[in-house]
C-alpha cells in the first residue's frame, strides 16, 4: 500500500486527461479537435461552476468506482456499540474507506477516514475476488421492509461495477425481534437469499476485514480527504 | 457533437438537477400536532420559563357585621395543580396570611375569608381592607380570582376581581384610575374604595366631577398597603357639587400601578346595589396595541345589558320592568363626539341600530336611557337583551362608561360591565345553578370578519368539559343560559350533556379562528332567585407575554426538502405552549442560499450550512394586568441544513430494563450512514404497534399510562436529518409524544 501526497492535483488532472482522451477519440481535423477540446474544456468549467459551485469533490457514493463494499452492525440496547465502516475503490486501485463508531447513549459517532491505494497486488487480489463466478452469480440484495424491530441487526452491502451495469448484493443478520415484524416477517425466498449472499460474500468480506486490519492504514481528517466528499 | 464527460461529473450533473427538482417533494413526516401538545424543541429561554412568584390583588373585602366575603379561585393551568396563598390586608395595611389553597386545572374554589380569617388567627376582629394572592407558577395568568362582597341577607352583591401586579409587568408610575359615580337617590350609601398594593406609601390626588365636568379634588396618601374607603357624597358635598351621576379620577404621579379604587352603592332598605366599574386609564397607551379585528376607533362593549323586558332567565318577578341606562364620561380634558349603538336580542329575533352620536365635553358625563330610546322603538320593546357599543376617535380610556339596568325601585336589576378587550382566549370563574342561582354567559364576535367561537363549561373538579362551537357573524353573540343547558339535557357539540344534579364549575371561551389575536369579548350574569337580583362576573383574557419563539431551533432540514417551523408562544392562563405560528405574516431566513422560509411555515434546504429563521406578527402580549394589548413580535432561530435519512429500525424492551430507541440511516448507504438514538422513557409501559410509514410498514412504540390516567404514546419519526458527514442528528425530537387526553401530563 502506497500514499498519494498528490491527490487532489492527479485527480483534477486525471478528469482532465479523460475528458480530452474521450474527445480525441472523434475523427476530426486537429483544428477542429482543439476547438472541440476548447468547446469541451469550455463546457467543462461552465458545469463545475453550475453544478458543484461550494466543491469540487463528487460525492463518495457517486463517484466511478471498482467496487463499494460496506459493513454495519448495530446493537440498540442501552449501552450498545454501533459500527459502519464503508469503503469505495476506484479502478485504478485508489480507496476511500469510511469508519463509524457510536456508543450509545450518545447520539452521535465518531467517523475516521482513510484514503490512499491499494498495491498492485491487492488490487490484483481484489479483481480475482470480484471475478468468482459466484459472486457474479448472486441474486440481487433485497433490503427488509423497514422499519425493521429487532434489537441487533447487522448488514453487509456490496456495488460492483460490471460490463453489464452495477451489481449489488449483500445480506441481512440479526437478533430478536417479534415473529410477525420485519425483519423476521421477510419471505423465506428473501431470508434464503441473504443466507446464500452471506456464504458468497464471505471472502470479499474476509478481505475487508483483513484490510481495514491492516497497520499501514493511517486515518486522515474528512476535511482532506481528496477522493469523494460529504 | 456529443460531449463524453466523464461518469462521475455526469452522475454528479444529474444529481445537482435532481436536487433543484426535487424542491416539490412531499413534506417530510414530522409535523407538529396542534391538538396532542408535542413537548416543544426549542433551546430559546422563552420556551422554558421559570417557576416565579406572583401577586395578584383584589382591591376590596370585608367581613363587618352584616357582610359576607367569598374568595373565589380558579386554576387556568391545564395538567397541573395551582396552590395559592391568600392574605388578607386591613384597612391599615397589617396582613394576615391565610391557610394555603390547592385548587386542580380548571377547577373552582371559594374562600369564606372570614372562616378562613378566624383559622389564621383566633383574635382576628372584623374590617375590611385589600387582598392578596400569591402563587408560584410558570405563567402570570394562572389564576383567575374575585371577591364576592354579599351584603348578608339583602339582594347585595358585588363582584371585585383580582388583578395581577405591576411588579413583573410592565412599569406604571404615572396615570390615574377613571369611574362613574351615581347616586340614585338621597338614601344610598356609597364606597369609594382606594387601595395601596405597595410596601410604602403612595400619594394620590381624588377628583370628582360632576355631570358637567365641575371638578373638586382632594389629595390622599395610602401607607403601605393601606385601604381607604371614602364617600363621594360627602366629597361633592364638601366640593358644593350636586347631581345624581358625573365622574371619578384618582391621579397618580408616581406609583399608579400600586393604586386600585372601586365604587359601588347600595341600599339596604330598598335592597339596591350597584357596582360602578372602573378603569385603568395608562397616559402613553396606544389605540393601535388596544384594538384590531378591523376596528377603527376607541370602542367599548358592555355585552349583556338587560332591557325594560326581562328575559326569564333573570327570574325577576312577572311584571318587573327595568329602566336600562348606560352612563357615558369623557375622562380626557378635550371635546369628542363619540358614537353609541345597540345590538339587541329577544330570544327569537335580534338585530341593530344605528350609531347614535354623544357630543361630550371635557370630562363630561353623560346618562343613556336606554328605556327611552325602547319607548321611541329605536329597540323593539320586547327585546330582552342588547350589548351595547361605544367608540370614538381617541386613545385609550379616554372614555368610560357604566351601564345599570334596575326597576323603579332599585330593587330588581342587574348590570353588565363595559371593557375595550376582544381576545382570543377568555378563562371565566365560577357559574352556578341550583334551585335559586342560574347562568348565563355571552361570547360576542368584535370583530370584521365571521370567527368560530368556542364555549367550554369545566366541571367534576374540572375533570369534564362541556363544548358549544357555534360561527358568528361580526356584532353577533352567542348566549347561553347554563340553567336550560342542565334542565334540557342540550347535548353538546359531542353529544354530551351536563349532569342533571351539576351545580357549578367554571368556564372558558376561544377563538377558533385566530388563536394568537382573537376578537371575542365576552359577559356573565349569575341570577339570584332569591332576590331577584344578578351579579355579573369577568374573565381573564389570555395571551403571550414572553412573546413567541420558534417551535424548533435550531431546526434540522433535509437539502432539497423542508421541514415544517412554528412559532410557539407560553400561554399566559393554561401555561401550555401554543402553536402560533400561522398569525406570523412574515417569515425569512437570514442566508437564502442555505435555506429559505415562507409563510406556509415551510423552511427549505438549499445547501448544507447553518444559518438563522425568522417571523414576524402581532400578537396579545400581556404587559397590563386588566387587559392583553397587542405588540409586534419577531422570533428567531437556528437552522442547519443536511442529509434526510429514514427509520431503519426500532428496539422497544419493556420487561427488564425499559428502553425504547430509534435508527435511521441512508436507505442507499446504510452501512455509511446510520445512527442510534435512544428515547428518555419513564418505566413500567407496554411496547404497542404504533403508526405506520409513509410505506405502510408499522413501527412498534412505546406507551405509558400515568397514575392519572394519562397515556402517553412515544414513537420514533419516520425521517430525520443529519449532518452532511453522517455523525450526528442535527435536528431534534427523534421521537413523538402523544398524550390522551390531549393535553394530560
Amino acid at each position: 500500500m502506497k500514499t498519494s501526497n498528490k491527490r487532489s492535483r492527479s485527480t483534477i488532472s486525471a478528469l482532465l486527461q479523460r475528458l480530452f482522451f474521450s474527445t480525441s477519440r472523434f475523427s476530426l481535423t486537429s483544428c477542429s479537435r482543439w476547438r472541440s477540446r476548447a468547446v469541451a474544456f469550455a463546457a467543462l468549467i461552465l458545469i463545475c461552476v453550475l453544478v458543484a459551485p461550494a466543491q469540487t469533490l463528487p460525492q463518495c457514493d457517486s463517484t466511478t468506482f471498482l467496487l463499494t463494499i460496506g459493513e454495519r452492525t448495530t446493537d440498540m440496547s442501552p449501552s450498545g456499540i454501533n459500527n459502519g465502516d464503508w469503503m469505495v475503490v476506484l479502478p485504478d486501485g485508489r480507496f476511500h474507506l469510511e469508519r463509524r463508531v457510536q456508543q450509545l447513549p450518545s447520539a452521535t459517532n465518531t467517523l475516521t477516514v482513510y484514503e490512499s491505494s491499494l498495491s498492485v497486488e491487492q488490487l490484483h487480489h481484489l479483481h480475482d475476488l470480484l471475478e468468482s463466478d459466484s459472486l457474479k452469480k448472486l441474486s440481487q440484495y433485497v433490503q427488509p421492509a423497514i422499519p425493521i424491530d429487532a434489537p441487533w441487526y447487522g448488514l453487509v452491502e456490496a456495488k460492483i461495477s460490471r460490463d453489464t451495469g452495477i451489481q449489488h448484493v449483500g445480506y441481512w443478520a440479526w437478533l430478536g425481534g417479534k415473529s410477525g415484524a420485519s425483519p423476521n416477517s421477510a419471505p423465506d425466498e428473501v431470508k434464503k437469499g441473504w443466507r446464500e449472499a452471506q456464504s458468497v460474500l464471505e471472502p470479499l468480506l474476509s478481505w475487508f476485514h483483513m484490510f481495514k486490519a491492516s497497520d499501514d492504514l493511517k486515518p486522515m481528517e474528512k476535511e482532506r480527504a481528496s477522493l469523494c466528499a460529504y | 457533437m456529443t460531449l463524453n464527460l466523464p461518469q462521475s461529473l455526469r452522475l454528479l450533473f444529474i444529481l445537482s438537477c435532481f436536487a433543484q427538482l426535487s424542491f416539490a417533494q412531499s413534506p417530510a413526516d414530522e409535523t407538529i400536532s396542534l391538538v396532542t401538545h408535542t413537548p416543544v424543541r426549542s433551546a430559546s429561554p422563552k420556551a422554558h420559563p421559570p417557576i416565579r412568584n406572583f401577586e395578584h390583588f383584589a382591591v376590596y373585602w370585608t367581613d363587618e357585621p352584616g357582610w359576607h366575603s367569598e374568595l373565589q379561585l380558579r386554576n387556568n393551568l391545564i395538567g397541573q395543580d395551582l396552590i395559592v396563598t391568600p392574605a388578607l390586608r386591613m384597612a391599615d395595611g397589617t396582613e394576615l396570611s391565610l391557610s394555603p389553597v390547592t385548587i386542580k386545572p380548571s377547577d373552582v374554589v371559594s374562600v369564606d375569608l372570614h372562616s378562613a380569617a378566624l383559622a389564621a388567627d383566633p383574635k382576628h376582629l372584623p374590617g375590611y381592607g385589600s387582598a392578596v394572592l400569591r402563587f408560584r407558577s410558570t405563567v402570570i395568568r394562572a389564576l383567575y380570582a374575585a371577591v364576592m362582597v354579599h351584603d348578608v341577607g339583602h339582594p347585595i352583591a358585588f363582584h371585585m376581581d383580582a388583578f395581577p401586579g405591576y411588579a413583573t409587568l410592565r412599569p406604571f408610575a404615572t396615570g390615574s384610575h377613571e369611574g362613574i359615580w351615581w347616586l340614585p337617590n338621597g338614601s344610598v350609601t356609597d364606597y369609594l374604595v382606594l387601595t395601596n398594593s405597595a410596601a410604602h406609601s403612595v400619594d394620590s390626588v381624588v377628583t370628582i366631577y360632576d355631570a358637567s365636568g365641575v371638578p373638586v379634588r382632594q389629595p390622599i396618601t395610602l401607607g403601605a398597603r393601606q385601604t381607604r374607603r371614602l364617600s363621594v357624597r360627602s366629597l361633592l358635598q364638601q366640593g358644593n357639587l350636586t347631581g345624581n351621576y358625573g365622574g371619578i379620577e384618582v391621579g397618580t404621579a408616581q406609583g399608579a400601578g400600586f393604586i386600585d379604587i372601586a365604587h359601588f352603592v347600595f341600599d339596604e332598605v330598598a335592597g339596591f346595589g350597584a357596582i360602578m366599574k372602573t378603569f385603568e386609564r395608562h397616559p402613553d397607551s396606544k389605540f393601535e396595541e388596544r384594538s384590531w379585528g378591523g376596528v377603527k376607533q376607541w370602542t367599548i362593549r358592555a355585552p349583556m345589558l338587560a332591557l325594560t323586558s326581562p328575559d326569564p332567565a333573570l327570574a325577576l318577578p312577572s311584571g318587573a320592568k327595568l329602566e336600562p341606562k348606560v352612563f357615558v364620561r369623557n375622562a380626557s380634558a378635550k371635546s369628542y363626539t363619540a358614537d353609541i349603538r345597540f345590538n339587541w336580542y329577544s330570544g327569537s329575533s335580534s338585530g341593530k341600530t344605528a350609531p347614535m352620536p354623544i357630543p361630550l365635553q371635557a370630562h363630561e358625563t353623560k346618562l343613556i336611557d336606554v328605556a327611552a330610546l325602547q319607548a321611541q322603538k329605536t329597540i323593539p320593546s320586547d327585546a330582552s337583551w342588547s350589548s351595547v357599543l361605544i367608540s370614538a376617535p381617541i386613545q385609550p380610556e379616554e372614555l368610560v362608561a357604566v351601564a345599570a339596568s334596575f326597576d323603579k325601585t332599585l330593587h330588581y336589576g342587574t348590570q353588565t360591565p363595559f371593557n375595550d378587550q376582544l381576545a382570543a382566549h377568555w378563562e371565566g370563574g365560577k357559574w352556578e345553578v341550583d334551585a335559586a342561582h342560574d347562568s348565563i354567559v355571552t361570547a360576542g364576535n368584535g370583530g370584521n370578519k365571521p370567527i368560530q367561537a368556542q364555549v367550554t363549561l369545566f366541571y367534576n373538579n374540572g375533570l369534564s368539559k362541556y363544548q358549544v362551537e357555534q360561527t358568528l357573524a361580526p356584532d353577533e353573540q352567542l348566549w347561553l343560559d347554563f340553567g336550560k343547558l342542565i334542565r334540557n339535557q342540550v347535548p353538546d357539540k359531542n353529544g354530551k350533556v351536563l349532569p342533571a344534579n351539576l351545580t357549578s364549575g367554571s368556564y372558558q371561551f376561544r377563538d377558533l379562528t385566530d388563536s394568537a389575536v382573537g376578537n371575542i369579548f365576552e359577559g356573565k350574569v349569575i341570577t339570584d332567585k332569591t332576590y331577584g337580583n344578578a351579579a355579573y362576573g369577568c374573565m381573564n383574557c389570555c395571551d403571550y407575554p414572553d412573546g413567541g419563539f420558534m417551535w424548533t431551533d435550531p431546526l434540522g432540514v433535509p437539502i432539497s426538502d423542508f421541514r415544517r417551523q412554528d412559532v410557539g408562544a407560553v400561554n399566559s392562563c393554561t401555561g401550555n405552549t401554543d402553536p402560533i405560528g400561522r398569525f406570523y405574516s412574515t417569515w425569512w431566513t437570514q442566508d437564502t442560499s442555505i435555506a429559505t422560509a415562507n409563510p406556509a411555515l415551510q423552511i427549505n434546504g438549499i445547501a448544507a450550512g447553518n444559518t438563522l429563521d425568522f417571523a414576524s406578527g402581532n400578537i396579545n402580549m400581556s404587559s397590563l394586568p386588566r387587559s392583553c394589548p397587542l405588540y409586534r413580535n419577531a422570533p428567531q432561530g437556528g437552522v442547519s441544513t443536511g442529509k434526510q435519512v429514514d427509520l431503519i429500525g426500532t428496539n422497544c424492551n419493556a420487561s427488564t430494563i425499559t428502553s425504547y430507541t430509534g435508527n435511521w440511516g441512508d436507505l442507499n448507504n446504510l452501512a455509511g450512514c446510520a445512527l442510534t438514538e435512544p428515547d428518555p422513557i419513564p418505566s413500567g409501559g407496554s411496547c404497542v404497534a404504533g403508526s405506520t410509514t409513509p410505506k405502510g410498514t408499522p413501527k412498534t412504540c412505546y406507551q405509558f399510562t400515568s397514575s392519572t390516567g394519562c397515556q402517553t404514546t412515544y414513537c420514533a419519526v419516520n425521517t430525520r436529518v443529519v449532518d452532511s458527514a453522517c455523525t450526528k442528528f442535527i435536528d431534534q425530537g427523534g421521537f413523538t409524544q402523544t398524550a390522551y387526553p390531549a393535553g394530560c401530563q
